[in-house]
């Protein structure tokens, strides 16, 4: 999907990444990864569509990374009554982040697919800690891109979701116990995600 | 005014939510209904609830009634709500208005009386403070969503805090620990009036909204 209106010119490598990652050769969405897409009237629709797209991204990685572990064997019991409601909460961000694209006129992002490397979840504590920088990870970007937006319903919508996901991110850090920071900071951090989509490149499955 | 990100990363939230407000108008007359004329009333709102939570915390870590990593981590939600009481109030002054009187508090003696006691009522405020900021228009004076997404950077941090201490006070993992993945608002006023049995004396915003204990 090429979002109407979106950004021309040179592509670069971050860009290509960007688009690559998503699948929808959105160019404004691989824009967003350098620079705040809000700001021309003219690009804002495909800005916005492009931010819940960058959303579906990151909501299908978590998806995959909370499947993984959960289907491996090295949970305890309170571990999986704990992140199975997470899963599937995940599930329906991707769902509400995809009728929100259509409701907008444009095409959702096909769902991309995600794998890990077994060491990253060889143990409890393995897998823990990759939930817990994922989920970490995917907070802070989406607070950085929510900086752009400058649609008020977008954000009434939207922030009930986010609230929800600080929930998810608290208690995977709480399960990680000693080695867990519930708490990062008093005020969410904002991230870039440019870096995050670098971050997980490595776990994106290509074709 | 518009905000870039790395604009935000550099000066920090108090700056960012000055620089988020775009007229410094003045906050709400004394006896005018709670109604968010402009951003500015949105910063003064936040502030009374996080002095109402950093308050709670303060009185009832000092019972010391936590112990190990979870005294650690309710102590850790003190300091932070401390942290954003300075934080709004760095930003209603640079705005040019006018930080409300932080409320004198009493929580009644069962608040603190047990583990437990102090974790459920915890967990009542942080809900009650998390679901105002659900409901927080958004249609006050655009474009300044810069505002309602630097409030998010602060409320999210409630919702981590709703969930750890309902995990750790043993509520039900579904509507209780989560809120089925989405989370639900309730009218500010609503929220005002939970909170208001706990405020000794006026309160300015809530009198001002007609509420009454």
């Amino acid at each position: 999907m090429t979002a109407p209106g979106g950004r021309g010119g040179v592509v670069s490598r971050r860009e290509l990444l960007a688009a690559a990652l998503v699948g929808t050769g959105g160019v404004a969405l691989a824009a967003a990864t350098e620079t705040p897409v809000a700001g021309a009237q003219d690009e804002g629709g495909a800005a916005v569509i492009d931010l819940l797209n960058v959303g579906i991204l990151l909501e299908a990685l978590l998806c995959d990374a909370y499947q993984h572990v959960l289907d491996r064997d090295v949970l305890l019991e309170r571990d999986r009554e704990l992140l199975v409601p997470v899963l599937a909460h995940e599930l329906d961000y991707v769902q509400a982040l995809s009728t929100a694209v259509r409701e907008r006129g444009g095409q959702p992002a096909t769902k991309p697919s995600f794998q890990f490397p077994a060491e990253e979840s060889a143990d409890r504590g393995a897998a823990l800690a990759l939930l817990s920088r994922l989920e970490e990870g995917v907070v802070r970007t989406w607070q950085g891109q929510l900086v752009t937006l400058r649609e008020p319903e977008l954000v009434r919508r939207i922030r009930p979701m986010l609230l929800g996901k600080a929930r998810h991110a608290a208690i995977v850090a709480m399960l990680q116990e000693d080695e867990g920071v519930p708490f990062p900071s008093a005020i969410e951090g904002m991230g870039s995600l440019g870096e995050f989509l670098d971050e997980i490149q490595p776990y994106r499955v290509v074709g | 005014m518009k905000v870039d990100r790395r604009g935000l990363l550099r000066v920090g939230l108090a700056g960012a939510l000055v620089a988020a407000v775009p007229a410094l108008a003045p906050s709400r007359a004394a006896g005018q209904p709670i109604g968010f004329a402009a951003p500015v009333d949105l910063l003064v709102f936040a502030l009374q609830l996080k002095y109402f939570q950093a308050e709670f915390y303060r009185q009832g870590n000092e019972q010391g009634l936590l112990e190990g990593l979870e005294a650690d981590w309710v102590a850790q939600i003190a300091r932070h709500k401390q942290a954003q009481v300075a934080a709004l109030t760095d930003a209603i002054n640079r705005a040019g208005g006018r930080p409300p009187v932080a409320p004198a508090l009493v929580f009644g003696e069962d608040t603190f009386s047990s583990r437990q006691g102090f974790l459920e009522r915890s967990i009542l405020v942080e809900e009650t403070v998390l679901r105002s900021y659900v409901s927080l228009p958004t249609a006050v004076d655009f474009p300044s969503a810069d505002v309602y997404t630097e409030l998010g950077a602060i409320f999210s941090v409630d919702a981590r805090a709703a969930a750890l201490l309902a995990a750790l006070a043993d509520l039900p993992v579904a509507d209780g620990i989560y809120r089925g993945g989405f989370e639900t608002g309730v009218e500010p006023p609503r929220a005002l009036e939970l909170l208001r049995p706990y405020v000794a004396g006026p309160w300015d915003i809530a009198d001002s909204a007609g509420i009454t204990a």
